[in-house]
């Protein structure tokens, strides 16, 4: 943890303060001063305000409808409803190129229909990254607020209602502030990832659009200038933390002494016309945000000259090099699965006994460590690749070539993932089981054996498939430490995209399906442990 | 033979356990009765070893606990809300303390099955425990506790959770089933019925110390201390002036020196008026108002406020008992009279 996250991100911290070896704060100020760098912050900073608004706007009356409706294959819809979250950012912004780029279906149609030529082309436009983090953060409004609001009592309302308030004072006075800690996190962990959105802008944006993280990869890998990238790493990390200690801040107020009920209890099918009608439409809504560009992307990748066929998957697997790609295609395939199981190994194996220390350590070390292990999550990917690429060189060995680094990476990446799946299983086991082992005869030992391993395997898996997921998908600090003749999937749905020419297209599409697809059964497989996971949810 | 002596437990500056005696001889069932927070839960969790005593001694046929880990204890204790482990069956959770004790696979079967139905459980052994309701979860806990034939089993508010009409079946199921098994029970319980059903001896426990330990009946019968009586349900209590002649004035009247409890001060003592005792007439020394009418099964009780005395409650014939709001006479048979101490007598003089 301090080789591999502490020492690169000190490294960019020296470099950014000491560019040429001797403490240097002008040139800093130099550099963060220049206007093309206020810009690069005061896009960063509008476009997550507003994606962030967008997405708890659209996303509430899904909230709603999860937790006060009871509807057909509601299990299946909510599960699919999170999908995106889990989709590497590669594959969202393929799918939204295939939706609103050029070669759109959509547009083809839209275009026959009214004349004229595509005019859904927003693709490099503002409206296709706002979409994208949409559709990415959706689920996390849906499953954050919902939760709660399937939990709250609905009798509360109805004493409101009874008072002589009506359905929207109701819902204005009791619903929303009791909703408030779930909205708050909710605003807080789309802000923060919008803030930090990287692949999404970096394909979607075109040259037109950076955030702080495009930035920074743009001036490392195009421009080779890596002062101004450690700068504006500075900015960025100052800013997330910032940003985490208001949000801890304001979380602690929010707390609400609450009644939960059993989701179960609170949620009924829909009576009255109108109500079938909301649930109705909502639905449609969410099927054509969430799964329209989805299923235009699996268009797309089916799509060649000649009509539809598996040809681009086809070229995929056929053995020679691809433009833009320095191995057969397949080969990103292998390297990706054989850097996650790796990552998965690593991260499982570290969080476990980070998870241990935080869960059975109370007190302030306890709590230092907690804060400690949540810190690459709140530095992004990129700052972790940049703070590798500068500092690893030094090392007496020389990790920068060796295939562990990028398992590594992502290790560090998924650690928190791991931590926060198992450590809130470890503390919520109910000291009385291990009482009631004990009284029934267990040794400690053996209590722990009966009770504790059996409810923090099944935590453990639910890790490790989150583990899984996150390397297969990562790309911010992949795209600093790949070696060129070892790219990993998303590396190569990158490259392929940058390639011109209609067959590269395809095989992006089809490499973004292929890499959707193993995602999707890691998290399949995970929601299957976690749904007999106790003490969690 | 389980002995309690002295046990003090201290949580910080709380003194959960104040110093506590007790002797419970084999077979014996003990109800444990106390309002929340007078420490019954912590004697039980000391007694299991799950709480180690701040002083004092804890000891079982002669021999010292004090070193001897609950696992090692061979007590039962079933818990308050079960604390049945979620992550295994009904056949997983009550076969556990035998799996323990390395009883063979089929040994553990048949004993599962056995105790399933003694609790009236038979065929749930693949049942998920928290799919069950809450009277099937506090047998699945009975049975789990039962398996392993505890020399002690302890029982922490085991009806607690339950509605009404459930406890009461319950309590006649417990009842036959500890008598059959001739175990020794310790049962906790805030509910008086359940402790006098339950106890051949009721310990009337109040900050950490036991203020009584009588057979139900003479605890009924003669509540040693004002907080025992009010605890038992008895209101009708009130300070007399004794006479010269010996007789004593209340505000209801004055009435023949009464018995007072073993080892209490008359000087001491609260006048108690049991409600059976008192009767309602046509013409009486005390005329007053019927305020409320509570269901006591057969019968129903009444509080009667008087102009210049305390409020009387009587227990009436349901049948015949005036309605709210009525005008009421009363007397009080000398029989229902009865001195109640202030305070216990100390445990020497028990």
């Amino acid at each position: 943890m301090l080789v591999f996250f502490v020492y690169p991100v000190a490294s960019i911290l020296l470099l950014g303060v000491a560019p040429e070896g001797r403490p240097d704060l002008g040139a800093l100020v130099a550099v963060l001063s220049r206007p093309f760098v206020l810009e690069v912050a005061w896009f960063t900073l509008w476009q997550a305000a507003l994606s962030t608004l967008l997405t708890v706007l659209l996303a509430l009356p899904g909230a709603y409808l999860f937790a006060r409706f009871d509807f057909p294959a509601k299990r299946l819809i909510s599960a699919l409803a999170i999908v995106p979250f889990v989709l590497p950012t590669v594959v969202v912004a393929s799918a939204f190129l295939a939706l609103l780029g050029p070669r759109s279906p959509l547009n083809a149609w839209l275009a026959g229909l009214l004349g004229g030529e595509s005019p859904l082309r927003l693709e490099h436009t503002i409206w296709a990254i706002l979409l994208a983090h949409v559709f990415y953060n959706y689920a996390i409004v849906l499953r954050l607020v919902g939760g709660l609001w399937s939990q709250l009592d609905p009798r509360l309302e109805e004493a409101a209602r009874m008072l002589g308030a009506t359905r929207w004072q109701a819902f204005r006075q009791v619903t929303l502030p009791l909703l408030r800690p779930a909205l708050a996190s909710a605003a807080s962990i789309v802000f923060l990832f919008t803030f930090t959105s990287f692949g999404v802008i970096l394909l979607l944006g075109g040259p037109r659009f950076a955030t702080l993280e495009v930035e920074i990869y743009r001036q490392t890998a195009q421009l080779l200038n890596l002062e101004v990238a450690a700068a504006l790493s500075l900015l960025q990390m100052t800013a997330l933390g910032a940003l985490l200690l208001l949000y801890s801040r304001y979380q602690a107020r929010l707390a609400v002494g609450l009644r939960l009920l059993p989701a179960r209890s609170t949620a009924r099918p829909p009576r009255s016309r109108r109500e079938r009608l909301f649930v109705a439409a909502n639905l449609a809504g969410m099927g054509i945000l969430l799964g329209l560009p989805l299923a235009v992307l699996l268009e797309r990748s089916l799509a060649r000259p000649a009509g539809y066929g598996l040809g681009n998957y086809a070229a995929l697997f056929a053995p020679e090099r691809v433009s833009g790609l320095f191995v057969p295609p397949a080969e990103a395939i292998g390297n990706s699965l054989f850097f996650a199981a790796l990552a998965c190994a690593l991260a499982v194996s570290l969080g476990l006994l980070a998870s241990a220390a935080i869960a059975y350590r109370r007190g302030p070390l306890g709590h230092a460590f907690d804060a400690l292990l949540m810190l690459p999550l709140g530095t992004s990917a990129v700052i972790v690749g940049f703070g590798f690429l500068v500092s690893l060189g030094r090392l007496p060995f020389d990790l920068r070539t060796s295939p562990l680094l990028i398992p590594l990476a992502h290790a560090l990446l998924a650690l928190p993932f791991v931590v926060r799946s198992v450590t809130p299983v470890m503390r919520s086991i109910d000291r009385r089981l291990r009482e009631a082992a004990a009284v029934l005869g267990a040794s400690p030992g053996r209590a722990w054996r009966e009770v504790d391993l059996p409810i923090i395997g099944r935590a453990a898996l639910v890790g490790a498939g989150f583990a899984f997921a996150v390397s297969l998908g990562e790309f911010g600090a992949t795209v600093f430490i790949a070696r060129p003749e070892a790219p990993t999937m998303p590396l190569a749905v990158f490259r392929l995209l940058g390639q011109p020419g209609e067959l590269s297209f395809g095989m992006a599409m089809a490499m973004a399906c292929l890499l959707m697809a193993v995602t999707a059964a890691a998290m399949l497989l995970i929601d299957r442990f976690r749904a007999g996971a106790v003490g969690q949810l | 033979m389980l002995v309690v002596e002295g046990v003090v437990v201290r949580f910080g500056a709380l003194e959960a356990l104040a110093g506590v005696d007790l002797t419970l001889p084999p077979g014996e069932r003990l109800s444990v009765l106390g309002p929340s927070g007078s420490g019954k839960s912590t004697l039980l969790r000391a007694i299991a070893g799950l709480e180690p005593p701040t002083a004092g001694r804890l000891s079982w046929d002669g021999r010292d606990l004090a070193g001897v880990p609950a696992h090692a204890r061979g007590f039962g204790l079933m818990f308050q809300d079960y604390v049945l482990f979620p992550h295994r069956d009904v056949a997983g959770n009550v076969a556990f303390g035998l799996r323990m004790r390395g009883e063979p696979p089929a040994g553990q079967r048949r004993r599962v099955a056995e105790v399933l139905a003694m609790v009236g459980l038979g065929g749930y052994e693949r049942r998920e425990v928290s799919r069950l309701s809450g009277g099937e979860q506090q047998r699945v806990a009975l049975a789990r506790a039962l398996a392993t034939e505890p020399r002690l089993l302890m029982l922490d508010e085991p009806l607690g959770a339950l509605d009404r009409d459930l406890r009461q079946r319950l309590v006649a199921d417990l009842g036959r089933l500890f008598a059959e098994l001739s175990l020794t029970i310790v049962y906790v319980t805030h509910d008086q019925e359940e402790a006098l059903s339950m106890g051949d001896r009721v310990a009337v426990m109040r900050a950490g110390r036991i203020e009584a330990l009588l057979p139900p009946g003479e605890l009924w019968r003669a509540p040693p201390s004002e907080f025992v009586a009010r605890f038992l349900g008895f209101n009708n209590l009130v300070e007399p002036e004794e006479l010269p002649d010996g007789r004593l004035q209340t505000p209801w009247g004055t009435f023949p020196s009464a018995p007072v409890g073993p080892g209490a001060d008359p000087g001491a003592s609260l006048v108690l008026v049991r409600p059976e005792g008192v009767q309602l007439s046509a013409e009486g020394p005390l005329r007053g108002k019927i305020v409320a009418r509570t269901f006591r099964g057969e019968r129903v009780l009444l509080r009667v406020e008087l102009p210049a005395a305390p409020a009387l409650e009587v227990l009436a014939d349901w049948l015949d008992a005036p309605a709210v709001g009525q005008q009421v006479s009363l007397v009080i048979e000398p029989s229902a009279v009865q001195l109640v101490p202030v305070r216990a007598a100390p445990p020497s003089a028990r």
